[in-house]
C-alpha cells in the first residue's frame, strides 16, 4: 500500500502517529519529503489494502484537524 | 468557488470538491472535513498553488448519495468559515472581557498575599489597602487642613483615646 500526504496541508506529527496507530496492522515506512509524506507499507495477509488505505488517510485527517489552532 | 467534480472511478463510490484556498481558510477545510469522517473516507490534496481538493469516499454502510453528500460538505464548510470569521472579529473583545473578569475574580489581595509579600525598608511602609490612612485625611476637604466636614462623625479625642 501506499498513500501521500500533502506536507502542507498535514501535520507530518498527525501523519506519524497515524501511522504508529495503524502498526499492527502491518510494517509501515513514513518518507517525508519537502512536499509531500509518503506512508509505504505491507499489510498483514487477509487484511483488504485499500480499505486500511482509506483509513489511515482518515485518521490521519482527524489528528491534523484536531491540531488546527482552532480545533 | 466550489467546483464539485465527480471522480472517474465510479466504483469506487468517490467524488472529488475542489476549493478555493482564499475563500475558505485550511482550518476551515478540516473542520467540516473531520465532521464527515463518520460517513466518509476523507483525503485532501493540493491539485495547484491556492486550491484544495476534497476526496470523499463514501463508507459501505452509507447509503446517502455522493452528491447529497457533497452538498452537506458545503453547507458545513460555509458554517465553518463564517464562525471562525466571527471569532476573529471578536477576538480583542473576548480577550479584554476574560481579562477584566480575571482581574475582578481576583479581588484585592488578602492577609496571606500580604504575609507572602517580600517587605524590605522600600517597601515596608507600602499600604496597597490603604489602610494606614488617618481620619482626618480620610475625611478632609480639598483645601482644608485638618477640618473634618459637617456630615462626618467626630474624631475621638485625647480624652476618649485613653478611656479606651
Amino acid at each position: 500500500m501506499e498513500v501521500s500526504f500533502d506536507a502542507s496541508l498535514y501535520s507530518r506529527a498527525a501523519v506519524a502517529n497515524a501511522v504508529e496507530a495503524f502498526a499492527e496492522l502491518g510494517e509501515f515506512h513514513v518518507e517525508q519529503g519537502d512536499a509531500h509524506i509518503i506512508v509505504r507499507g505491507t499489510l498483514q495477509e487477509g487484511l483488504d489494502e485499500r480499505l486500511l488505505t482509506l483509513e489511515l488517510a482518515n485518521y490521519a485527517l482527524g489528528l491534523t484537524a484536531e491540531s488546527q489552532p482552532s480545533g | 468557488m466550489i467546483v464539485a467534480v465527480p471522480s472517474s472511478n465510479t466504483t469506487d463510490h468517490s467524488l472529488t470538491v475542489e476549493l478555493d484556498e482564499a475563500l475558505f481558510p485550511k482550518d476551515a477545510i478540516f473542520g467540516a472535513a473531520y465532521t464527515f469522517i463518520d460517513r466518509c473516507y476523507m483525503h485532501l490534496e493540493r491539485p495547484a498553488a491556492g486550491k484544495v481538493s476534497v476526496r470523499f469516499t463514501r463508507k459501505e454502510s452509507v447509503e446517502t448519495p455522493l452528491e447529497s453528500l457533497a452538498g452537506d460538505f458545503e453547507n458545513e464548510l460555509l458554517g465553518q468559515a463564517w464562525r471562525r470569521l466571527i471569532v476573529e472579529e471578536n477576538r480583542q473583545l473576548i480577550e479584554e472581557v476574560t481579562s477584566r473578569a480575571v482581574a475582578g475574580a481576583a479581588g484585592p489581595p488578602g492577609l496571606d498575599d500580604l504575609l507572602g509579600m517580600d517587605i524590605d525598608d522600600d517597601s515596608a511602609f507600602e499600604d496597597p489597602l490603604g489602610i494606614a490612612m488617618s481620619w482626618e485625611e480620610k475625611y478632609k476637604k480639598k483645601g482644608e487642613v485638618g477640618e473634618a466636614p459637617a456630615g462626618a462623625p467626630a474624631a475621638p479625642n485625647d480624652e476618649e483615646k485613653a478611656s479606651r
